[in-house]
Parts: structure tokens; sequence; C-alpha cells
């Protein structure tokens, strides 16, 4: 056919036109190259373990990288046929052909396409031998297929048309490469993840992972967003076919390419609404199971003492016939149980009668009605038979749509969220996905009635398809290769089924069976542990007893088993507990080879070791380095912080964020053993939790930030209740730390009227007498209040409805030392006032020499100040106020142990009085800070280009306070704080890139009467303060008391840090103007406070 | 005739009337477009290959309608414009190639010889490898004309072709368009050079300010110029009030004296013999009187 005859041949040359040029020769080049070195330190030098753990990353990544450059050079390339077609006669002799418009831009298009793919099939096969070679990982060879169609295909298309459209419209080649590569950049680093992804026509930021047992799990979605490009993409070119700037064979048929060009921009525009239309009728969805969950929140439940669970695997679905032994929890006819809305019940059978009950199945909510109404403590058996698939929108109502819809980034590599599994190859269900009807509602917002848990026994049969292993709670009864039988020996919170190809490999340990579940040929660690397979069960062992010595708390099961699940399975950390979805009782459930924890690369974490102990010149044996890294990976289930996410804010510096790791291990010796029930608080466990862990805040996330996460929690604490932020839309990191906080205070007020020792034991003998049972926590209080002497369920109200913050001056403390005894003593002065209007605590920790610490919790009412006075025998070397929920920032104030002075008699008895209000700076001092915002003020910044503005936007954040790094300095005014600047109580200073001079920062100091006054300005040295020695970096001030301003130059290597001494200026008026100017040589110009002080 | 234009406008956008109700009966044979800068050849050019439509007016040409069979047209046109560059990455023979198949030669191997006749017969064969933008100016303007002929079409519009050649290579590219006339083909050479009309074109046609000046035979046009071409002798000091009074189209200096050639009705006042005219004297001619008709319009 003509038709297709001419495209090819159009083609044809259009391709050795490219072909022959040098620009395309040395773009390939290039790309090889680059996709060949990223290759490389991916995954031969470093092994990442995020992208070669999946084989079908390799080739995720490979494209995700190369889609970028090639869009870029597609813009170039696609827009320079016009230009050369528009400048060259040489095009006429052709436009005479008799072939058409169509066939003439859609063989140039094809030309250009078929270079591309060619050159993604070297890209691919370069990734491809690299992996061979390096044999870090095995090749998924449809995945380089399918990566090619669904990423790189629909961005060429998409970018070819839209740079011909661009040309047309424009007509200017320069203009077109600029406006597109421009859009290329705002949708690679700014939209791309707005809007669901509906800019992200590279799909760089589109969740396209695929497991290796389950394959993708989001078709759907991946298709609606690729297509919205590939039809736009052809759309544009049948545009450009349309408005071709040639005379058509026949006005027909250009016409016929308008509807094309509709047809396919319609197809485009209804993919585009079709996926924002779906987020939102799943934000609706969810919405919507919410409010069922509001309706019936208080109904009447059955407190489940067993279930027995039939399960059967089929296609796509599964069959389940469960029998509930139970008691009605009070007198009612009608109960309520949550079973997720796609499974439909078929019957509802009382056994007891042998008749069927009444149900009402609506959305998630299971009615069931009796004939008459039971008692409470009335002991029911019902059945329940239901068939269907598992509707995932159900899971996480408590999460908030912004995170639910977030997506997880691993590298640059995207990971779909999955929450249950139903296919006929893999089956995980967890109580999450409501496969079995559990009493009550799910997460509500009019209720905390809804986080009551039981404890039940569970008695699970499940059949499999294809011979798979199935997997759930409890003894294995009997296993047949389509039949396994479990049966819990002590009651658990919830039952997970799975049911897929795995290897078990089991050894028991401590009493405790401990199993571990691979999928087939997922057995990549056998290299490590094969030959340590003796030493194995004693580092379990050893890691067990080390746990649980450290937590002071058991492993109540007498099995554990470590899961592999597919990569999209996804948990989220909750507001009222620190366990994650993926630890259930006895199992933990691990994504495809832990590919997100580096943890899981055995193989690449012992060759570093090994490159590292050779560097070192260390002598470790090969087992021990072995051992080593075993131990390394098991050390992963017992860190409470899993990751810190950096979050770039541009130039105006950064943040950073720590997430509570999913996989630490305490929930099984904790929460899977108590469970702590409040109608009041519903976040109670993770109340005690928190203190149990007492895990501490990790430091250089406040260098990062310019403020601690627990600051930035106390921020809002000193402005609304703990009630009110839980119940706001406060983000989680500050309703997590504001819990933190909140759990410090209450059990440090505990400690105060008791002792730390006392606290944990009883609080722990009252948990250990409760185990799997529901306790109530106004028990819990009743019991802890009378070990304490102390009302705390009226003290309750006051914790957590009330605005209390503490708001602490704290000088250094003074330090003597008393000689002419047997062994020296140190006395310890401390003073300590509470500015604040309310009481609170505060907990002092003196750093003793030879690794000792004094600790001594303290209480002081609002106002009052106090000195305290302690004796050690060891030398101090730094003392610390631990303040809690408090304003100061930063909360924890320290100081060197510096001046001690030698007495021979004590200096004062031991104890703590009551003294005058402190006050830390001369009374006839003028002060202005930056926190002033009355008389100090930031001048404007400098304008700054649409790049730069883009680059340096404020991430948004909840805290007015940011951090930043000295070499990329921001290039607007932020606040940040630290100790080294000045402040009452909250030390922070302004901060903005050094520049020309035309930035300054203004102080208005007023000043009670005409005279001389000595100025100081408070100077915190930075840090490039040491790099910077070639230069001679002084600020320069402008000093104004009246006479126009006097210049005053301090030269920052050679102040002195805190106040120095600017100089004496006459000030003949009620206000001095001192002006600080952007034009120092160093990187950053720091704005903090200025004093000024009158000589007589 | 195989190219009939009725009542052509062109009007463009911005208001300028670059063709005025142009009617031309073209026959098959070289016909030459005679104009100058401005005259309208180059939009009547596009126009005759399709590249832009006319205002108003019909063309049919080898019974097809321009406007209704726009793909049946372009299938017997050959082109050759003006400006005529390369794409440096072809090669002399794929340049032709691609021509070819783009008309509709879609057997490679007919193709092939086809391509490799049109080499030999515009003398290329040899440089058939050679990039074509290495050829020299000749070449190009040969390959240009190869390109235009490659697919056997029935009308060849020719845009300047010799501008720019040494004399040897102008000859031989006349030599080479007089060949192809003679295969029942229209060629239509537009032209500001008269030279390569007198010696290859049967008819011709004179634009002027969008209108056909004159249309008929170059013989015709001579004939129209006959006695009024002069040859005057004039003293140096006559010179500037002589040459300021008629148009003169050569000079040739002598001691104290000029030979001057002049288009004029009659001479007044100097001893003036009678000259044959050329082809150029009759362009003069009619470009004179045509603007004198046009003033006293």
């Amino acid at each position: 056919m003509p038709f297709f005859s001419n495209i090819a041949t159009v083609a044809t040359y259009e391709s050795k036109l490219l072909l022959r040029g040098n620009f395309f020769k040395i773009f390939s080049l290039l790309a090889v190259l680059v996709i060949g070195l990223m290759n490389y330190l991916f995954l031969v030098q470093n092994k990442v373990w995020d992208i070669i753990s999946i084989p079908s990353n390799i080739p995720y990544q490979s494209l995700c990288i190369f889609n970028v450059f090639q869009a870029v050079i597609a813009v170039f390339l696609s827009s320079d046929f016009l230009k050369r077609d528009k400048k060259l006669d040489t095009s006429e002799v052709f436009y005479v052909r008799p072939l058409s418009n169509a066939e003439y831009v859609l063989g140039k298009t094809w030309g250009n396409l078929r270079l591309f793919l060619g050159l993604n099939i070297v890209i691919l096969l370069e990734t491809m031998i690299i992996t061979a070679v390096s044999g870090v990982s095995e090749i998924d060879f449809s995945a380089y297929l399918i990566y090619l169609c669904i990423l790189s295909l629909p961005t060429l298309i998409y970018i070819m048309g839209l740079s011909f459209f661009v040309m047309l419209l424009v007509r200017n080649q320069a203009l077109t490469f600029v406006s597109v590569l421009g859009y290329i950049a705002l949708t690679l680093f700014y939209l791309k993840e707005k809007f669901y992804n509906i800019f992200d026509f590279l799909g760089f930021g589109q969740p396209m992972m695929k497991s290796d047992i389950t394959g993708f799990s989001n078709w759907e979605q991946i298709l609606s967003l690729r297509l919205i490009y590939l039809f736009l993409g052809l759309g544009f070119i049948a545009l450009t076919i349309r408005m071709y700037g040639r005379l058509p064979n026949s006005k027909q048929k250009a016409k016929l390419w308008t509807v094309v060009a509709i047809v396919f921009i319609a197809l485009g525009v209804f993919n585009i609404t079709r996926h924002l239309t779906g987020f939102k009728a799943d934000q609706d969805l969810r919405k919507s199971y919410l409010a069922m969950n509001n309706k019936y929140v208080n109904a009447p439940v059955i407190e489940v003492d067993s279930f027995d669970i039939k399960l059967t695997q089929l296609t796509e679905q599964i069959e389940v016939n469960v029998r509930i032994k139970g008691r009605a929890d009070e007198l009612s006819d009608s109960f309520i149980f949550t079973l997720n809305p796609s499974l439909q019940i078929a019957a509802v059978r009382d056994n007891k009668t042998n008749e069927p009950l009444s149900f009402k199945h609506i959305k998630q909510i299971v009615e069931i009605r009796t004939k008459q109404p039971l008692k409470k403590a009335t002991e029911i058996d019902w059945s329940f038979s239901y068939k269907g698939g598992i509707d995932e929108l159900l899971c996480y109502l408590d999460i908030e749509d912004e995170e639910y819809e977030k997506i997880i980034s691993q590298v640059m590599l995207n990971r779909p969220k999955k929450y249950a599994f139903v296919s006929a190859d893999y089956l995980l269900l967890t109580p999450e996905s409501y496969w079995y009807p559990r009493p009550g509602t799910g997460f509500s917002t009019e209720s905390t009635k809804w986080i009551r848990s039981f404890f039940s026994h569970f008695s699970t049969e499940i059949y499999t398809q294809n011979g798979l292993f199935a997997l759930a709670q409890g003894d294995s009864v009997s296993f047949s290769d389509q039949n396994y039988k479990y049966k819990t020996d002590k009651p658990i919170l919830g039952l997970t089924a799975i049911v897929g190809n795995y290897e078990k490999r089991s050894v028991k340990v401590d009493s405790v069976n401990f199993s571990l579940l691979t999928f087939k040929g997922h057995d990549y660690f056998k290299s490590i542990t094969d030959s340590i397979q003796d030493t194995i069960p004693a580092l379990i062992k050893n890691m067990k007893q080390s746990i649980e010595a450290s937590k002071s708390l058991d492993y109540p099961f007498s099995r554990f088993s470590l899961v592999e699940v597919p990569v999209q399975y996804t948990t989220y950390a909750r507001q009222w507990s620190s366990v994650q979805d993926c630890m259930q009782p006895e199992i933990v459930l691990v994504g495809e080879k832990g590919t997100s924890s580096y943890n899981f690369n055995l193989l690449g974490n012992y060759e570093n070791m090994k490159r590292w102990q050779k560097w070192a010149q260390q002598k470790k044996t090969e087992k021990e380095m072995r051992i080593e890294t075993v131990i390394s990976c098991f050390n992963f289930f017992n860190v409470p912080v899993h990751s810190a996410g950096v979050n770039y804010q541009g130039r105006n510096g950064m943040s950073i964020d720590n997430k509570e790791n999913p996989f630490y291990i305490y929930p099984q010796l904790f929460n899977f053993k108590f469970n702590v029930v409040s109608s009041d608080w519903d976040i109670v466990n993770k109340i005690i939790e928190n203190y149990l862990l007492n895990a501490e805040s990790l430091s250089y996330i406040r260098n990062f930030n310019g403020i601690s996460q627990e600051e930035e929690a106390n921020l809002y604490l000193s402005e609304e209740s703990l009630r009110t932020i839980l119940a706001g839309n406060r983000t989680s990191t500050i309703k997590r730390n504001a819990i933190k906080q909140k759990s410090k205070e209450l059990f440090k007020y505990l400690e105060k009227k008791s002792s730390a020792k006392d606290v944990k034991d009883s609080l722990l003998n009252y948990l250990n007498r409760n185990q799997m049972k529901n306790i109530p926590f106004d028990s819990l209080l009743q019991y802890l209040g009378r070990a304490m002497n102390e009302d705390l369920i009226s003290y309750m109200p006051v914790w957590g409805d009330s605005v209390r913050y503490g708001e602490y001056l704290f000088p250094q403390p003074k330090t003597t030392k008393l000689t002419g005894r047997e062994s020296d003593v140190y006395e310890h002065i401390v003073q300590l006032q509470n500015i604040s209007p309310y009481g609170n605590i505060a907990y002092l920790n003196i750093r003793l020499a030879n690794d000792k610490n004094k600790t001594e919790v303290l209480y002081l009412n609002g106002g009052e100040a106090k000195e305290y006075v302690f004796q050690t025998q060891d030398p101090p070397v730094l003392y610390e106020l631990h303040t809690i929920v408090s304003k100061n920032i930063p909360l924890d104030l320290k100081y060197n142990v510096r001046n001690i002075e030698n007495e021979k008699r004590f200096v004062k008895p031991e104890g703590e009085s009551v003294i005058n209000s402190l006050t830390l700076e001369d009374p006839r001092d003028i002060i202005v800070d930056n926190e002033d915002e009355e008389l100090f003020t930031p001048s404007e910044t400098e304008p700054v280009g649409f790049i730069a503005t883009w680059l340096g936007q404020k991430h948004t954040s909840a805290s007015k306070y940011s951090g930043f790094m000295f070499w990329n300095p921001p290039m607007k005014w932020i606040i940040t704080t630290g100790i080294a600047y000045y402040g009452k109580t909250q030390h922070s200073a302004h901060i903005i890139k050094s520049g020309s001079g035309k930035v300054y920062a203004q102080w208005k100091v007023p000043v009670p009467e005409e005279g001389l006054y000595d100025v100081y300005y408070y100077v915190s040295k930075p840090e490039d303060l040491n790099w910077n020695y070639r230069e001679k970096p002084e600020y320069r001030f402008l000093i104004d008391g009246g006479d126009g301003g006097q210049v005053s130059y301090l030269d920052l290597r050679k102040a002195k840090e805190g106040w120095d001494h600017l100089g004496a200026y006459y000030v003949d008026r009620d206000t001095a103007v001192i002006r600080l100017y952007d034009d120092v040589k160093l990187n950053a110009l720091t704005a903090d406070a200025v004093k000024l002080v009158k000589r007589y | 005739m195989s190219i009939v234009i009725k009542n052509l406008n062109k009007i463009y956008p911005d208001g300028h009337h670059a063709l005025k109700n142009v009617n031309l009966n073209i026959p098959s044979g070289m016909f030459g477009l005679l104009g100058p800068n401005g005259a309208g050849k180059s939009t009547l050019m596009r126009i005759l290959v399709a590249q832009m439509e006319a205002t108003s007016g019909e063309i049919e040409m080898y019974g097809y309608n321009m406007l209704k069979d726009r793909k049946a047209v372009r299938s017997i046109l050959g082109y050759l414009p003006q400006d005529f560059r390369f794409f440096a990455q072809y090669k002399t023979w794929e340049f032709l190639d691609y021509a070819a198949r783009l008309s509709g030669m879609t057997q490679t191997s007919r193709r092939r010889d086809a391509v490799d006749k049109m080499l030999e017969s515009v003398g290329l064969y040899e440089v058939r490898n050679r990039y074509a933008n290495k050829l020299s100016g000749g070449m190009k303007r040969r390959l240009g004309i190869a390109q235009a002929l490659i697919h056997d079409p029935k009308v060849i519009v020719v845009d300047e072709p010799t501008t720019g050649l040494d004399p040897e290579e102008r000859i031989r590219f006349r030599n080479l368009l007089s060949k192809v006339s003679g295969q029942d083909t229209t060629i239509i050479l537009s032209t500001h050079i008269v030279g390569d009309i007198s010696s290859t074109c049967n008819h011709m046609a004179l634009l002027n300010k969008g209108e056909v000046s004159f249309y008929g035979s170059p013989q015709d046009m001579l004939v129209r110029a006959t006695g009024k071409v002069w040859r005057v002798m004039v003293k140096d000091e006559d010179f500037v009030q002589f040459t300021n009074k008629y148009p003169v189209v050569a000079t040739i200096p002598h001691e104290g004296e000029w030979e001057l050639q002049v288009i004029a009705d009659q001479i007044e006042g100097y001893d003036a013999e009678a000259y044959t005219p050329n082809l150029e004297h009759a362009y003069v001619y009619f470009m004179e009187s045509q603007l004198d008709n046009w003033t006293n319009d």
C-alpha cells in the first residue's frame, strides 16, 4: 500500500539523516556511556539493593534515567525536522511528490521513533549484559520489553507530538526547544507527583515497580496514566498533520485528520478524567466506609473467644467458612461485625439452633439480628459462609488521603501499594483487610470504642491451589499438598493467612520455632549463610535474649516466622500504636528480599565488609565476617527508627524526617501480649510503648531541620492540648512527637513521685499479670496511682486536655570541689526558673567522669525559681537540662563544666530551695533579638529569577524554623535555632546567603535617654569560618544614633562567641537603628541580637 | 494544451496582489517564463507545483484539475527550485532513490536501474556515492534536475536553473533540458536570464507586476521589437544627455565617443543605425513599453 510504503520511505531516509548526523551519534554514545556508568555504579560497584534485589528493577531504573535524556533529545530532533523543512527548498522537491501530508509527517515521526526505540534496545541490551556479566541479579526478560512499552514508548510519542505541535505554533526551534525543555524540567522536578502524577509524562514519578512473584499490581493505573500521554502524543501528531505547512493532497482527508486529532485528544482527556475521578471515587468510597464505621462504632459487639476458619483459595477469589464462639458484650438483639465489602455472605447460621440468622451486609458492616435479645455475656456459636475478593480501599481508613495516596520511592523507582493479595498464585490476608468477620467496626472518628481488640483463639484450615504452601498463626496441626491446618496455643489479636510458592527453613531456639519463608528461587542469602549454618541458631538465641533483656519483656509465642511477601505490600505507621501491619503476632512480613533495606543485601554487605577490613587492615576471618553480616541483617529488626528521608527545600534549607521502623520487633514483645484499652484515649498503648522504649531523638535531625521534631511538636503543645492536636489535621510527625513528649511528661511526673525504677517495675508487673487480655487504662492508672500515691485518673484531664508547658531559664551551674577529705566530693549548685505560667517537669542529667550519670527529675510551678544542690563523688563533665513539654528551643540545654572552685567546706547542703527570680541579663541592658517581630526587621531580599525562585521555594513546613547547610545557604531569610544563638529561652537567628550589601537586617533599639551607649552584637561563629581561612570575614554594621549612621566592622575571626563589643555610639534620639549588611565574605549572614549598654 | 491557466489571481494576506488575472495556455515542450524580480514568477511557479493555493482561477494540467486532483497533479510533476540545497547526509544516489520512491517507484530493482540511468544521463554516475553536498555547483544543479526527472514527469517546473553556473555548465544544462523537452514533456522554465529562453524555448510568457505582458514564441517577441533597436555613436560631451533620454542596452567606449545600443521607436538628433534585435533587446523593449503604458495609464 502506498500509504505504508511512503511512510516507510520517509522514515528510512529520516532515520538515515539522523543516524548520520553528529548530534544523534554523540547523544547515543553519551547515553550508552552514562547508562553503562550508572549501571556499573548501581549494580556492580555499590550493589544498590533497592535495585538489584528485584530483577525487573534493573531495566526499570535504566529506562527511568534514559527516558529523561531521550525526551530532551527527542524535543530537539523532532523540532529540528520542521526547522529543516522550513529552511531548505530541498524539502519542496519532496513536497511536490504525490505523498500525503500524513504519510510525510508519520514517516518523519516513525523515522525518529524507530531510531530512539533502537537506542532503547541498545540501552536495555547494555543493561542486560552488565547484569549478566556481574551476576548481581537474575534477568527478567519480560520486564525489559514491558518497561520499553510502558515507559519509553508513550513518552517518546508524546514528546515528539508535542514538539511538532509547539514548533508549528511558534515556528521557532529555539523557542520550541526552550519551552518544551522548561516543561520537561517543571514536570520532572516540580509537577511530577502533583495531582496524582497527571503531569508525569516521563513516568518518572509513577509507581511501576513489578513484583518478581505477583508481577504488576496496578495495571489499570499504569495504563490509564501512560495512555493519557500516548493518546495526547498521537493527537498532537494528528494535529501536526492537519496543520502541516504543505497543501494537502485532499481537503477531505485533511479534515479527517482533524477528527483523528480530536478523537485522540479526547481519549487522552478521557483518561485524565478517569484517572482523577478514580482517585476521587476511591476517596469517596473510603469516606463512605468511614461514615459506616462512625455510624456503628457504638453498636453492641460479640467478644469472640474463638474463630474456626476454613479458607479456600480460588482463582482471584476466596471462599470462607467461619465459626465464631463468643459472648455478647451487652444486652442486644443486634451485633456488629466488619467484613470486607467485596466478600458476599451466603449465609449466617446459629449453630446452637441450627437456624439461619438474619443479617445485613451494607458496605463493610455486617449486622446480625437475633430473634431474641441476648443478655450480656450470653454465649453465641455462629457460622458465616462467604465468598469473593478483597476491596483494599477498606484498609487504613485512619490514614489521611495525602499519605494514603503518597507514592513510595525506592531510589528513583516507585513502588505501588497493596494491602492484600488474592490471586490463584498468591494470597496474603491480614486482619486489616477484614477477610474474616471481626467484631465491631474499624477506625472511627466519632469514638475510640472501635479500638477494642479481642484476644481470640484461631483454628485455621486453608485449602490451596496448585500445591502452594499455606501459613497462618498457630501450631501446624496437619498438612498435605493442598490442605494446611493451624491452631493457636495462645490467644492473639488477629489472624493472617498467607498462601504462596514458599520454601520454608526452620530452626528451634530457646523453645521457639524460628522459620524463614522465602519464595522459591529467592534464596540469595545462601552464599553467605550456608557456611555458617551451625552458628545461626546461636545468633538467633543471642539476639532474642539481648532484645528481651533490653526491653525487660519476653517473647510470648512458641513460633516466629519471617515471611517474604510481594514488594507492593505496604503498611502505615498508626497514630495509636507502633504496630504496623507487617508485624503480626508471631509473623513478620518483609517485602521481597527485603528490597527497601540494605541490611538484607547480605552479599553486598559482606563484600563491603571485606573491602573495609582490607582497608582498615583488620584480621577478621571469613566466618566472622559472614556472622557479622547476618547479625547486621538481624539488627534491622531491633532499630526503632527505620529511615531518615531528606526533604530538600532548594536554597531555602532542608528538612529531614525520621520514620518508625515498621519491622521493629518490639510489638511482638509488647503489643501482641498487652492490650491497654481506654474509652478516652485511643493512643494509650502508644503512650506506654513510648515510655518503655525511651526512644531518644536523633540529634542530626535538628541540625538538618533547624529545629528538632520534638521542639516542633512542643511549639504546638504550647498552644493546644494533646487532645486538640490529635483531633486536628497536624501532620503525623507532629502528632507522633506530641504523643512522645506528653508520654515522657506523664511518666517523668510519676518518676518524680517515686523513682524511675519503681515506675517501670510497677508498670511491667501489672502488664505481665494481664497478658493476652484487654487491660482497661483506668485500672492501670489506679494501680500505678496507688503505687505512687497519686490520683492519676484525675490527673489525666490536666495532662491531656489542657495546655501546659514549661519555659526555663537555666544559667551555668556552679561546681565546687570539696577537698581535704578521704575522697573528693563535687558540689553542684543548679539554679532553674520556670517562667511559664504552668507547673511542669524537666530533668537534669549531670554527666560524670567514668561514664556515670546523675539524673534528677525536677518540678517547678509556673513562675517558680529553684536552686538545687547535688553532690557527687565523680567530677562532672556536662550539665544537661532536658526540658520536656516546653517552649525552650533547643529543648535540651547543656553546659560544659568550667571553673571548678576548690573549697574545704560544703558551700550549701544538698536539697532544693525556692529562690528569687533569676536574671540572666543586667536589667539595664537593652537587648533586641531577632525573635522580636516589632523591633527586628530583615530587609526584602533581592529579586531572583524564576529558576532561582523555583529552586529556592520554601517547602511547606508547619514550623517557622528551617535548617540549612552552610555550603548551600538560603536565598531568602530563614530562621534557624541552636544553642549558639542568642535567646532568652528560644535561641534563634535569621540566616541568608551573603550578597552584595543590598540586603540587611535591622534592629531598632529604643533607648530610655540620650547618651553614649556601648553597642554589642551576639556572635555565633559559622561553620565555614574554619574553611574560609583566606578571606577576612567581617560583618558590616551601620549604627545610627541620630547622626545618619557610622560604619562599624566586626572581624569574625577575632570576635569572641557571645556578646562582642562594636564600639560606643552617641544616641541623640529615642531609638538607635542598627543595620547588618549581607556583604560578608562568608557563605551566609547570621542576624541574631544586639545589645546597648549606657555609659554613665 | 498541456497546461491551461484561467483567470489566476493570488492575493497575499498582506494585500499584495501578486498575480492578476493570469491566463496562459502552455503547450508541450519548453515554455519560458520571463520577468523581472517581483513580477510574480515565483508565485506562479509555486502555484503550478501545488505548493501554494491561488486566490481564484483555475489550472488544468494534462486534464487534471489542480484544486481537485492535487495528488494526480503531483504525480506528474517534477520540480527544481531555485535555491536548491541538499541534506548533507544523503549520497547522490540516495537522494535520487528517495525521490523515486516517493514518486511511486516501489520496486527496488526497477528503481535502482532508473536511478543509475538518470545518474548516467546527467553525468553524475561517477560520483554516485559522493555525499550530495560535496558536489560542485553544476553537479548539484544536474542532480537537482535529475531528481525532477527521475519519475518521468509530464510537467517539469524549473526555477532560475542556470543562475550562478559557468557558461560551459549553463550550456550543458540547457542542452539537458532541451533533450528532455523532446520527450513529450512540458518544461516550464522561469528565469530572468533571457539567453536561457532564446536558446531553448518554443513558447514563452513575459510577466510584469503580476500580469502577462507578452505571450507567444520568442520569435514573435523579436518581431515585435524589430525596428526598435538602434546603434548610435555619441560624443563624450553628449553621453549624459543621451543616456538620460533613451534606454541604453549596450555601451561600448571608443576614442572620444561611445557606441550605444538603444531601444526606442526612433532617435532624434543623432545618427542612428537600425540594429537587428535579439531576445534581450525585445525583453527590454517590452519592459520599457509596459512601463510607459503603465505610466500613461
